[in-house]
């Protein structure tokens, strides 16, 4: 029976929201009729609509076609104008995208389930038990994005009005938004902003830095006959969706492609010649080459005479590196390597690269140098078939010049001490950052943390000391669309947007200029900010000016007056670049281009380090012995831009001597960062950690195809294209070993260790064991968490010592059955 | 025919469960919960927010999905394209269940629309929120009230009607699987008893 106390209580509960709704209600003459009708009507959407867009599934940018219909993503395509998907050289694209059409990769397709997953996060949160850790319940509590806004801009203004900007440190995902970011953090006054390619590649970029004073050349596989890549594999690993094709045509068109590498990768499964070495010591193999090129006279001599240094002092190096002595460091056979020697320097063109899997070791980048040393010899630089340096124009970034105040914490020395690896990369070194925040090292104590899109607890090696490290953080905010591993070390953490749900320029992977758009296709799901509008919107609320007390994160760009929408604010940032950069078109011209992908018709230039700079350039650049250099407004030398060759200006290679360098004298004044001089050689030398009899094998890991890192494993569809990751093992070592195909096994190193099931295979060198790198989540989400394994706690937070790129690589374990 | 009045009462009763699955509770919502006896006197307010984001904000296996899209709409994938390297990367298309923004969100969007309904939270994939689908059956009341009471009858039997079809095409299909998974719920005492009242309104609608 009901108690008339109770009805009459509930009532008045219920009266009362129904008064609160009601209060501002009217009823407009036949809106319930009208409403009935529109409902009983058939469903009619719209045709779906077309729009161009950029993928970021991945790094690759690959241009895509979406198809919104009722507000919605119900397809995802790839875009036939943008060579990204396609192409990186342009006689290739301009010839054959009309009949070939271009391509887009399954995480490309399968980005529409990363934009409607059900766990994404929605709304702020906060966390509300102090306690930190991995396994400790944060006790999350939804607050409203004022109150994570007014804590995260009270929490900043605290520590700049204290004079310690310097102890906020930034750290981002790489391709997106990265402006506004390192616009915020000038502003500021904090030099530590950081991103993500220090966990990839900057040991090949120093590598390459090193030799031709470009840290990007990209391969031309299209138009060479002989392709040798070292611990790279651009058929699965696809960053970009054009290099399985440009690796499949080349193929076609009669290349020979031999792959390096320990694992037979799928791009070892698709080659001429897989050639199975140790991990590590592919630089030795690379100078062994050298050795029979230069022993045999192969080498092409007027290239060495003409734009070449060191090539005596290499010579000598290499006079005693013969094929047996890297036999016996290798394992490749000496016949292996004269055969590939001499192949490489008499199939013309050929090109040599190398990634991640020689990259992420101690030795790393003199490897890398001894690789792209292989094409100096042979003249593959920056001709059709060889290694292409691109030609970079595209949007333009308007430099923001810090306050008095901020300009004072601006200057202070980087938390990661970045200035003592000697090429290191402006993305800074994680590593040596999370160490040193565990261990209480460094110049200060950095108290606050902001990390967007990135989850060092799974991307930086030495799992404990990340965990560490973050604790250490006064106070952690991470802006993701996932609450990963990271986010739950966080006190507040704020939604993010997919790729599909934001702005950004693109201009990366081909030969030639090319800008592609990335734009929203449909509105943030949650009506949450975009990450610049995020960024811009703790600008404001910092008050934050810059040197002129202009305040930048409002002035609209273009229009020179205030603009108070944050996404109107930055279409006009977008503008400006556009219009000071190379397309010199504002933003809505380039969402009206085919593709919203602005192409030069110019399209790739070889040789240009042939190319004469002009007279009126040369007059108003500052020459520097034999460097020439574009002149700052104060007169000063601002970028190389050339050097004098026989008395000519010519662009050269901006390298200190204008020329490819296989020597450098002056590196040997240089130290790295673990106090040893730099060789000015590309000198080989062990890495540092090597198998003994406790940890008698090395762990290595890649990546697939199917997952980007540690961010796609909540994807069904990839998911079902690459389900775990088993850790491989050579046939004849497990049998050694007692162990069978699909057993639970440990793999374990002196620093932890790691349960997974063992996948015996005849494609991995026997002294080592690896899997895919990104699984074993133990947050993310309900599809991520707990599948696969985790190896990122098996090794220490250590850097390579030149470069600062993460060892993801030196690790030696032992394994056996759980 | 209800009355007014009843109708009041019941729009009001649809936008507090709204309220409740909108925002953590707040002082406000814990005087009305301890008010209707749903709350004892010695609940807290945090431990009841922390509750509400484990079982409706954040991913885990205690979350229960209050959005319409996961429960009942299909989300269709494409083929991939053919594979440059032959490396079986492909895929050949599917339907998935489980997702987000679904048709039951530009379903909704248009019926509020159309109704001149705004909703509590107008984010894009939220139209199809459990909270957001409860205030519109919430309005679609209070309107076939006012209409009555303004001697508006086609009107009011027009709002009832749109209210029987929204709930069929709608709530129905879902909303007893999500109460009755909230009403055995260990993560709140709370929350359970709001499941069970959630479920005795959808027994006594059908």
């Amino acid at each position: 029976m009901v108690n008339p106390a109770e009805l009459k209580q509930s009532r008045r509960v219920f009266l009362k929201y129904a008064g609160m709704a009601g209060a501002t209600m009217c009823v407009p003459f036949g809106l319930g009729r009208s409403a009935l009708a529109a409902a009983e009507a058939p469903q009619n959407y719209e045709k779906a609509q077309r729009i161009y867009s950029c993928c970021n599934m991945c790094g690759g940018q690959s241009g895509i076609e979406c198809l919104v219909s009722g507000g919605r993503v119900v397809s995802i395509r790839p875009n036939n104008h943008n060579p990204n998907n396609f192409s990186n050289i342009s006689t290739d694209f301009f010839s054959n995208i009309a009949q070939e059409g271009a391509v887009l990769c399954p995480k490309g397709n399968a980005g529409i389930m990363t934009l409607y997953d059900p766990d994404r996060i929605r709304k702020p949160l906060r966390r509300t038990n102090p306690r930190k850790g991995i396994g400790v319940d944060p006790k999350w509590k939804e607050i409203s994005w004022e109150e994570a806004y007014s804590e995260i801009s009270s929490r900043l203004k605290k520590l700049r009005d204290d004079g310690e900007a310097q102890k906020l440190l930034w750290f981002s995902e790489d391709h997106s938004f990265t402006h506004p970011q390192g616009d915020f953090c000038k502003l500021y006054g904090t030099p530590n902003y950081s991103n993500h390619s220090n966990l990839c590649d900057t040991a090949r970029k120093a590598s390459f830095k090193m030799v031709i004073g470009d840290d990007r050349p990209l391969m031309d596989a299209i138009q060479s006959k002989y392709i040798l890549l070292f611990g790279w594999n651009p058929l699965s690993a696809t960053k970009w969706s054009h290099l399985p094709r440009i690796v499949t045509r080349a193929r076609q068109n009669g290349a020979k492609l031999v792959v390096v590498d320990p694992n037979f990768s799928y791009t070892a499964n698709k080659a001429d010649e897989w050639v199975p070495i140790r991990p590590s010591t592919d630089g030795s193999l690379a100078l062994a080459m050298a050795h029979v090129i230069i022993r045999d006279k192969l080498y092409d001599d007027l290239f060495v005479k003409e734009w070449t240094v060191g090539f005596k002092e290499f010579s000598d190096y290499v006079k005693d590196k013969t094929p047996e002595w890297a036999e016996s460091i290798t394992t490749v056979p000496a016949a292996t390597i004269e055969k590939i020697a001499h192949d490489f320097a008499t199939i013309k063109p050929s090109l040599a690269d190398v990634w991640s899997g020689p990259g992420q070791h101690y030795n790393a980048v003199q490897g890398g140098r001894a690789i792209a040393c292989l094409n100096a010899l042979v003249g593959s630089f920056d001709r059709p078939g060889t290694m292409i340096m691109p030609d970079k124009k595209g949007n333009k970034h308007f430099e923001v010049e810090a306050d008095e105040t901020s300009a004072k914490t601006l200057k202070m020395e980087r938390f990661d001490g970045v200035k003592s690896y000697p090429f290191g990369h402006k993305s800074g070194v994680y590593c040596e950052s999370f160490a040193r925040m565990a261990e209480g090292k460094g110049t200060y104590k950095p108290k606050i943390g902001i990390i967007v899109f990135q989850n060092p607890l799974m991307s930086v090696p030495g799992t404990k000391t990340i965990e560490k490290a973050l604790k250490n953080l006064e106070f952690l905010v991470v802006n993701d669309i996932f609450l990963s591993e990271t986010a739950q070390m966080a006190d507040i953490v704020v939604p993010g947007t997919t790729y599909l749900e934001r702005y950004d320029l693109n201009t990366h992977w081909v030969t030639w200029p090319v800008l592609g758009l990335r734009q929203p296709v449909v509105a943030p799901l949650f009506g949450q900010p975009a990450e610049y509008e995020f960024v811009t919107e703790l600008a404001r609320r910092l008050d934050l000016k810059d040197k002129e007390g202009k305040e930048q994160f409002l002035i609209g760009r273009i229009s020179k007056k205030p603009v108070q929408d944050k996404k109107a604010w930055y279409e006009e940032y977008l503008s400006m670049e556009l219009k000071e950069g190379e397309p010199k078109i504002t933003l809505e011209e380039l969402k009206a281009l085919p593709g919203a992908t602005w192409v030069s018709k110019e399209g790739t230039k070889y040789e240009k380090y042939k190319s004469p700079i002009p007279d009126e350039k040369v007059k108003d650049a500052v020459l520097d012995e034999n460097l020439i250099f574009s002149k700052k407004k104060d007169g000063t030398k601002d970028k190389q831009i050339g050097f004098l060759k026989d008395g000519k200006a010519v662009k050269g290679f901006m390298t200190p001597s204008g020329k490819v360098e296989f020597y450098n004298a002056k590196f040997a004044e240089k130290k790295d960062a673990d106090g040893n001089p730099v060789d000015s050689l590309p000198v080989y030398k062990p890495r540092t950690w090597q198998p003994d009899t406790e940890y008698p094998f090395y762990l290595i890991n890649w990546k697939e195809a199917s997952h980007t890192h540690a961010r796609t494993q909540n994807n069904a569809w990839l998911i079902e294209i690459g389900p775990n990751n088993p850790l491989k093992m050579n046939a004849q070592t497990a049998s050694k070993l007692g162990l069978k195909d699909g057993e639970m096994i440990w793999v374990e190193s002196k620093y932890g260790k790691m349960k997974t099931v063992l996948k015996v295979t005849q494609g991995m060198h026997p002294e080592v064991v690896g899997s895919q790198h990104g699984f074993g989540h133990w947050a993310f989400g309900k599809i991520a968490n707990g599948r696969g394994s985790f190896d990122g706690g098996l090794r220490p937070t250590k850097a390579d010592p030149i470069g600062g790129q993460s060892l993801h690589k030196e690790c030696c374990v032992k394994v056996y059955r759980a | 025919m209800k009355l007014p009045t009843e109708l009041e009462e019941l729009g009001g009763f649809y936008y507090f469960l709204s309220r409740l699955f909108s925002h953590p509770p707040d002082a406000s919502v814990v005087q009305d919960a301890l008010a209707l006896g749903w709350l004892s006197d010695k609940s807290e307010i945090d431990p009841l927010q922390v509750e509400f984001t484990r079982l409706f904000s954040i991913p885990g296996p205690e979350v229960i999905p209050s959005h319409q899209s996961i429960y009942t709409d299909t989300l269709k994938v494409e083929a991939s394209l053919s594979d440059p390297a032959g490396c079986d990367r492909t895929f050949a298309g599917g339907s998935f269940r489980g997702y987000l923004g679904g048709e039951s969100c530009s379903d909704a969007s248009r019926l509020y629309k159309s109704a001149g309904f705004i909703p509590p939270d107008p984010a894009p994939a939220m139209a199809d929120h459990i909270g957001n689908e409860l205030a519109f059956m919430g309005y679609l009341c209070l309107m076939e009230a006012k209409s009555r009471k303004n001697g508006l009858e086609d009107e009011a039997r027009a709002f009832k009607k749109l209210r029987e079809v929204f709930w069929e095409r709608f709530l129905w299909r879902w909303i007893k699987e999500f109460a009755e998974k909230l009403s055995s719920s260990p993560v709140s005492e709370f929350y359970r008893l709001v499941g069970r009242q959630l479920l005795g309104r959808v027994l006594e609608i059908s």
